[in-house]
């Protein structure tokens, strides 16, 4: 019985990451040293286990756009495509966000040395992946909040060692 | 009489003599088309016996990159056009392995994600005084923190503030920024006034390939063209050695048609109009178009092939053919015998040819490909003309065709009946300037620096002193590598040169100098040594020392003390060496003016700036130092090329050693062989000696042409010699007057030849020309005076007199 629950549970997660969805978004990133919030909304779309675009509205321009290995962001025009091969920081960076994103959570643990918590709020999981020890780079603790019915991320919090949290509100969500 | 004997045999087989001369011709031609052509002239060169500069000679893109330089516009649009230029450059890449005009968006990212990761690789132990002085001025760095952090927009200088609040990256990062040289505007790279825009494309192949060199170049040169159009404001220059090699190839072949080319065609008119004929143009030029093929198909058979500079050369030697084939149409048409004609022409024309061919085989002594080559061409060339001339020419000749302009004819019998033997002074004249050649002779200079005979157009000399005067500080930029066979090998010499240019730079050698590879690159036992240094340096003690000092300088500053812990994780972390070669981060253009594997080895680079009165003395220290080079196959060319010299000075002895045994063994006399020896002897001394008078020097390619000078100087003597033997024994005998008129016929073409040259544009071509004519010259008068005189003279000896004349 176990294992037929742990397949149904896979099988749902695999449906879940192979979603397409398209949102609205809101991103807030508080900067603690400086004690500034910036904020940020857009388009988010995801169209497979490993292609998602976040096209931002305001500011108007900027993109962060996951494809495959590659990823190409517009910051305030400048614009850079960088591939996650050659660079470990965007990897873990990329990996983590799509596995937040497509429910693999405990894969983004696994890639950023964190121990996790799951806890039920309501209608919604609340996984949080705290980061064993103190890195240069990397998330100090990433919060995910999953849509129990569908295990879409409706919240994700990013908390970087230096106290600079980036907060991602998932709104509108279409699935197509 | 051997000859006669063939003639006679085949004027009655006549079918058999065409089949011959026709199937002969189309083998020659099928192997000689086959052929293949050497236009690397580095291949020629003797080996150089340190085996590290066979790299040099060798596929290093460094020494190969093309500079192209984009100038007229403001940077911002020039952005813009740079990629424009090089979208259209590149639909066709033919030829090129890779290029640097831009660094891509990432590479900044990607370098800095690999910085973090082997921190402690690229922090020199000597730099840790550099992170002490960074911490007690903890207060002064976060002040400037502050200011990055409260403009950030981004959040990206917060999070470099957390990472490295002491700012240790600055100690390292000026050494590596400043070495780099360039400017980058929206990611293009430009000169550091940010004038001009730079473009580097490093070509597949070896720069001295000129026929590749020529296609690229070809193609660069249409899509500036078509680029121009467009954008006339601005100017698109480049220079570099593919564009000199092209430049080269290009200008010679262009000087070689236009000169050889009209000259050859006023020879020719020349010719049709002092005998009335135009049968005696093809009477001359196919003799030394069969004596091309067969030398062509020759060398195929022997080598594949040829270096296509001796050929070019060799081409000259031709014109001695062509002085056989003169000798025997002009003394057919004196005597309208053929037999007859043969009978006194075989002998000088088979003992020319055999001392002359004597004087090219010497070449064969020398180390270097290129003489080989050349007297490998020049010996078959000239024996298949001889065989051609004596063999099938005859039949050609027509029997009753005497005609001949008068006009012509009288003025050159003036000229050749002139007793320049009996006129004082010219004797005297002639004399003083042997003996002026004699003294100065000594003091001619060879001239082993292999730039000095290649060309340069007006647009590559303004690039390359544009790119100089922005980028070089009024210097030059010299390449120096260390090889290795192992990466790690060649990193770990390459801290040695990398101390020496430093002190180099710091004892005012060297303008500037940056040792970008060796703050990038570190070898792996090296980059361990700085790994446990860095822990020896980042202490618990240490870690807490500086963790006070920014928190506390933080505070001060209006900062939250707890935005550190990167930078803690960061000094506390554990490291592992890394392989940055291999990283893929460095794109390939700009890596290989770094490091390079090439043929199994690897090259570490250095690029000093330095000015060209200290460029051999630098050049001398870093050779001399274990696995280093000089980036440059000229450096190493100037030592062989000295050696080719000494090989060529051998090659002349044993060459005339060789002429004057014949010449003993056919006239059998010691004094006429010397007689006999003398033009030939008496005119190198003259060409030597004038040639320093002048200014002029030898090269590599020139000297070559002393040969020529051997061959034709020897060729008019035993001509001279013959007619003047059989003037003493019998009264009557004309030989030396129609010897005379194809002697004269001989040096008119040659003069013109050779004269035409000097109004090349192409310095190797004009210093062809000069040494020819000086020999030329210098040979006619001799043979036309001295010899005669001296022969005279000789007669008054009753024992000498007998002996001629028996």
């Amino acid at each position: 019985m176990k294992k037929i629950l742990t397949l149904v549970i896979a099988m749902l997660t695999l449906t879940a990451s192979a979603q397409k969805v398209e949102a609205h978004f809101t991103e807030s990133k508080f900067i603690k040293a400086s004690g500034k919030t910036i904020e940020a909304e857009g388009k988010l779309k995801l169209f497979s286990a490993d292609k998602m675009e976040l096209r931002y509205t305001k500011p108007a321009g900027d993109y962060f756009i996951i494809d495959g290995k590659t990823v190409s962001t517009n910051l305030r025009g400048k614009k850079s495509v960088v591939d996650t091969e050659k660079n470990t920081a965007m990897r873990i960076f990329r990996n983590t966000l799509m596995n937040c994103v497509n429910c693999q959570w405990k894969q983004a643990a696994t890639d950023n040395d964190a121990e996790t918590s799951v806890a039920e709020k309501g209608a919604n999981k609340v996984v949080t992946l705290s980061a064993k020890k103190t890195a240069p780079r990397g998330y100090s603790k990433i919060v995910i909040t999953y849509r129990k019915s569908d295990n879409i991320p409706v919240e994700l919090v990013f908390e970087e060692f230096n106290g600079t949290v980036t907060t991602y509100k998932i709104s509108d969500i279409v699935k197509k | 009489m051997f000859f006669v004997k063939i003639y006679r045999f085949f004027t009655q087989h006549k079918f058999l003599l065409y089949a011959l001369m026709i199937a002969s011709s189309v083998v020659f031609a099928f192997f000689a088309a086959k052929a293949h052509f050497e236009e690397d002239l580095m291949k020629l060169l003797p080996k150089s016996d340190k085996s590290e500069c066979d790299l040099v000679f060798g596929n290093v893109k460094v020494k190969d990159k093309l500079f192209m330089q984009m100038t007229g516009a403001a940077p911002e649009v020039m952005v813009g056009y740079v990629d424009e230029l090089m979208d259209s450059i590149l639909t066709n890449d033919e030829g090129i392995a890779n290029t640097l005009y831009r660094l891509e968006s990432d590479m900044a990212l990607n370098a800095l994600d690999y910085a973090m990761m082997h921190v402690p690789s690229f922090v020199d132990t000597a730099i840790y005084n550099r992170f002490d002085s960074a911490i007690a001025h903890a207060d002064e760095t976060m002040a400037r923190n502050y200011e990055l952090v409260m403009n950030d927009e981004t959040g990206m200088a917060s999070e470099l503030v957390s990472t490295d609040p002491l700012g240790l990256r600055e100690c390292l990062m000026p050494d590596i920024s400043g070495g780099m040289g360039f400017t980058l505007i929206d990611g293009h790279l430009f000169c550091p006034d940010s004038t001009v825009a730079l473009i580097f494309i490093a070509p597949d192949f070896q720069t001295f390939n000129s026929q590749e060199g020529g296609k690229l170049i070809n193609h660069l040169r249409e899509c500036i063209l078509q680029f121009n159009k467009a954008h006339p404001e601005v100017e698109v220059l480049m220079h570099g050695a593919v564009v000199e090699s092209a430049n080269n190839a290009s200008t010679m072949k262009r000087d070689i048609a236009v000169t050889i080319g009209i000259s050859f065609v006023l020879i020719l008119l020349y010719l049709c109009l002092s005998f009335k004929s135009y049968n005696i143009i093809w009477q001359n030029v196919l003799p030394i178009l069969y004596g091309t093929i067969f030398a062509l198909a020759c060398m195929y058979w022997i080598k594949g092939g040829m270096s296509l500079m001796a050929l070019g050369v060799g081409s000259v030697i031709l014109g001695v053919a062509l002085s056989y084939c003169l000798h025997i149409i002009i003394h057919q048409r004196f005597v309208g015998d053929v037999e007859q004609m043969l009978k006194d022409e075989a002998i000088p024309v088979c003992l020319g040819c055999l001392t002359t061919v004597g004087a090219f085989l010497g070449l064969m002594f020398t180390d270097s490909e290129l003489l080989k080559d050349f007297g490998l061409f020049a010996t078959f060339a000239l024996l298949g003309s001889t065989f051609f001339a004596l063999v099938f020419l005859p039949h050609f000749l027509n029997v009753k065709d005497a005609k001949h302009s008068k006009k012509a004819f009288k003025l050159i019998n003036k000229i050749n009946d002139y007793p320049y033997d009996r006129k004082p002074i010219i004797i005297i004249a002639l004399c003083i300037i042997i003996v002026i050649g004699f003294v100065f002779s000594g003091k001619v200079q060879f001239d082993n620096d292999l730039k000095h005979i290649g060309y340069e157009s007006e647009d590559f000399q303004k690039s390359r002193d544009l790119y100089e005067a922005k980028n070089n500080q009024g210097g030059m930029q010299r390449y120096y590598a260390i090889t290795a066979a192992d990466l790690d090998e060649a990193l770990d010499a390459n801290m040695a040169l990398s101390s020496t240019l430093d002190s180099l730079r710091s004892a005012g050698e060297l303008f500037s100098y940056t040792p970008v590879a060796s703050l990038l690159f570190q070898s792996q036992a090296e980059q361990e040594r700085r790994i446990a240094a860095w822990q020896r340096y980042w202490t618990p003690e240490k870690v807490a020392q500086a963790m006070k000092a920014v928190k506390t300088a933080a505070v001060r500053n209006d900062l939250s003390p707890d935005i550190f812990v990167p930078f803690q994780a960061m000094i506390e972390a554990e490291y592992e060496p890394g392989n940055l070669y291999e990283s893929g981060i460095i794109p390939d253009g700009l890596l290989c003016n770094f490091i390079e594997e090439t043929d199994g080895k690897y090259l570490i680079f250095h690029a000093p700036q330095l000015s060209k009165e200290k460029l051999k003395a630098v050049d001398d220290i870093v050779a001399a130092k274990p696995h280093a080079v000089v980036v440059d196959p000229m450096y190493y060319t100037g030592g062989l090329i000295s050696l080719i010299h000494k090989d060529f000075n051998m090659a002349l002895l044993i060459s005339s050693i060789f002429v004057f045994v014949v010449l003993l063994l056919s006239f059998r006399d010691i004094f006429i062989s010397l007689l006999a020896f003398m033009p030939m002897f008496l005119s190198w001394y003259v060409v030597q000696g004038w040639m320093a008078i002048l200014g002029l020097s030898f090269n590599m390619i020139n000297i070559v042409i002393s040969t020529f000078i051997f061959g034709i100087g020897v060729d008019y003597s035993i001509f001279v010699m013959k007619g003047l033997i059989e003037a003493q024994r019998q009264e009557e005998s004309r030989l030396l007057e129609y010897h005379k008129v194809a002697i004269f016929f001989s040096a008119f073409v040659l003069i013109v030849v050779m004269g035409a040259m000097l109004f090349a544009k192409h310095p190797t071509i004009v210093s062809i020309g000069n040494c020819a004519l000086i020999g030329m010259i210098s040979t006619i008068l001799i043979t036309y005076t001295l010899q005669p005189l001296l022969f005279r003279w000789l007669m008054k000896w009753p024992y000498m007199k007998r002996r001629v004349e028996r």
